[in-house]
């Protein structure tokens, strides 16, 4: 009884944000589900009347091949952020510190600007008439010009662009706090540079891969307007279709389904994550 | 306990600060909810000086997202703009209030040819804004034939050279002309074709997008396009090289008007403010600023000639018989939903 009153004071300081937290997150997210398994009348209004049909519908193979399209991106841009961020990450780490905190706020500054803005200066990149095409066409490299907006492809360059910054951050922070005197015990045991790499470093900053990689898998999701302005609406991602039920389409009940699941996928990518660094905790601390 | 009853004191609190924030006008004031870009500031703001009304200006973009904003309650809008089967749908609904006209004096410059529209077949809840017409914007530099049928949208030749609407209605109601039907169809059957027409277009198309398609056909990033003819006169003006056609199989006649929602707690100063924007002088003004073509004659007749003559805002010949207007699908939106999702999320 005593501790718990100890633990209750030393976190009362908590209190406050967990209730913000819990009014904020909590009871939206209720919302959401409880009207999951409503319906709607003609007119786009909410029918208090239980249902399935949600769900039912979600399993559609429209619908299904939408949650592919969602999860490949998110898949393909968590790996294409680890393999620019890890090695910016990893050099960065070796830098002086003067240097180091340049480097670090270079990374966090694209966040100044609205990520919009940043969406558009893509479009501005790689349109027909854009600055890539205008160049290689001046330069008579080419004599068309490239077709590179509208596709699969045009996206995933959007929300790798947007998200890196966190891979990196978090590749960075587990580098950074790796044990030097276990990279020396490798070089004097033989081992060279990239042995010592893939089997001391590597291994040792799973944690920030994993954390990087949910970090970036997450908000690759939801990200609907770098669909929507770099992928020309040709391919139909999570986020875009949300967006369009609860607006043009009306059905929020089904844009609603479409968020639980969308958490769902969340959740396990989380599970993984937290299996993934709990393992290394126990085996490496 | 304590902690509790200051968070209840600090919430009360708060709940007071947000309830004072709404009192304290002296001034009698309108709120109007219009499209985002779609009046010029001047007018509105030579009326407050002339009434003394205060006009509180909010805008939206689509339709839909008005009508969710009306509908959810706690607002208190005086005027709406919304289109033509917007409106029948919040008639059908008795959301309107019937206008007053003795007080919008000015109706009489709205042409006689736009008075009796299907939505509002008795004149009594609207008073027409600006309207206009979907059709093809083409590049004529990449395009050297005539542009005169939906099917150029279909031709191989112009493979990632075409920009369609990312909204449902207005690219099915093209597939749907061009198959000869009502672009209102309730048919199921003649859905599913349209729904085929457009999954084949698909590998034609660069992509489905919104307003934006107008700077892109700027940008002359594609060679034809959808789009409305407001956005039409606003692109062919910035690139000599753009064109405008209504295809002959018919197209979606449109229109956006003016309407007093139940609610409203200031029906006369928005009957005045109606009134304002149907004086010629100020219809013109915002003619000129929006771009789009207006229905009031006496606007109309003071138009520059540049944009009197521009066939692309009033074409010739009867416009009744080029467009059908949208009407009210809500009853079957649901099909309509299930066909473009599908057309959407179709592999090429």
């Amino acid at each position: 009884m005593k501790a718990k009153a100890k633990s209750l004071k030393k976190n009362a300081p908590a209190i406050p944000i967990l209730v913000w937290i819990g009014f904020l997150v909590g009871v939206p997210l209720i919302f959401v589900v409880v009207l999951s398994f409503l319906s709607r009348d003609n007119l786009g209004n909410i029918v208090f009347k239980f249902s399935l049909d949600n769900y039912k519908r979600m399993f559609d193979p429209i619908y299904l091949r939408v949650f592919a399209n969602s999860f490949l991106l998110a898949i393909l841009t968590g790996f294409i952020t680890l393999i620019i961020g890890y090695p910016v990450a990893y050099f960065t780490t070796r830098l002086k510190a003067k240097k180091r905190s340049f480097v670090t706020a270079l990374i966090v500054l694209p966040f100044w600007v609205s990520s919009l803005l940043r969406t558009y200066g893509w479009v501005i990149l790689l349109g027909k008439t854009g600055l890539i095409n205008n160049v290689l066409v001046g330069l008579n490299i080419i004599d068309q010009p490239l077709n590179m907006m509208y596709k699969f492809s045009t996206t995933l360059i959007g929300t790798a662009y947007m998200l890196i910054p966190f891979m990196i951050i978090a590749v960075y922070n587990s580098v950074d706090k790796l044990d030097r005197s276990l990279l020396e015990a490798s070089y004097d045991l033989g081992a060279g540079k990239w042995k010592t790499f893939f089997n001391i470093t590597l291994p040792l900053t799973i944690p920030g891969i994993s954390g990087g990689f949910t970090l970036v898998f997450i908000p690759s999701l939801g990200m609907f307007f770098v669909s929507d302005l770099l992928g020309g609406g040709r391919t139909v991602f999570l986020g875009n279709l949300i967006n369009t039920q609860v607006t043009r389409g009306r059905n929020r009940p089904l844009a609603a389904a479409f968020s639980v699941g969308m958490i769902v996928l969340v959740v396990l990518v989380l599970l993984i994550y937290n299996r993934v660094t709990k393992n290394k905790g126990r085996e490496l601390f | 306990m304590k902690r509790y009853a200051k968070v209840v004191f600090l919430l009360a609190a708060l709940a007071i600060i947000f309830s004072l924030s709404g009192c304290g006008e002296a001034k009698p004031t309108i709120k109007v909810f219009n499209w985002g870009d779609y009046i010029d500031e001047s007018v509105y703001e030579a009326f407050e000086k002339e009434y003394g009304i205060k006009v509180i200006y909010e805008d939206f973009t689509s339709n839909e997202d008005m009508y969710a904003k009306l509908v959810s309650g706690g607002v208190d809008y005086d005027v709406l703009f919304p289109s033509d089967y917007m409106i029948e749908r919040l008639i059908k609904e008795d959301r309107l209030e019937k206008l007053n006209f003795d007080n919008i004096p000015n109706y009489k410059y709205i042409d006689e040819r736009f008075k009796d529209l299907p939505y509002d077949p008795e004149n009594e809840y609207s008073v027409p804004y600006f309207w206009g017409t979907l059709g093809i914007l083409y590049n004529t530099k990449m395009v050297d034939e005539p542009v005169d049928s939906w099917d150029i949208l279909w031709d191989q030749k112009y493979k990632k050279e075409i920009f369609m609407y990312a909204s449902q209605r207005d690219s099915l109601g093209v597939a749907l002309k061009k198959l000869g039907y009502s672009l209102n169809t309730r048919n199921e059957a003649e859905l599913e074709e349209a729904k085929q027409l457009l999954i084949e277009q698909k590998p034609l198309v660069l992509a489905y997008m919104g307003d934006d398609i107008k700077d892109k056909m700027i940008g002359e990033e594609a060679a034809l396009a959808l789009v409305y003819s407001g956005d039409a006169v606003y692109a062919t003006w910035e690139n000599e090289d753009l064109a405008y056609a209504i295809p002959k199989e018919g197209t979606n006649l449109w229109f956006d008007a003016m309407v007093i929602p139940k609610g409203s707690k200031n029906k006369e100063g928005a009957e005045k403010f109606i009134n304002w924007l149907c004086d010629p002088e100020n219809a013109l003004a915002n003619a000129e600023y929006v771009g789009y073509s207006t229905p009031n004659k006496g606007a109309f007749d003071l138009l520059d000639d540049k944009l009197k003559n521009d066939k692309t805002a009033y074409p010739d010949g009867d416009i009744m018989e080029m467009g059908e207007l949208f009407v009210d699908i809500s009853d079957v939106i649901g099909l309509y939903n299930r066909i473009w999702d599908e057309v959407m999320t179709a592999r090429d």
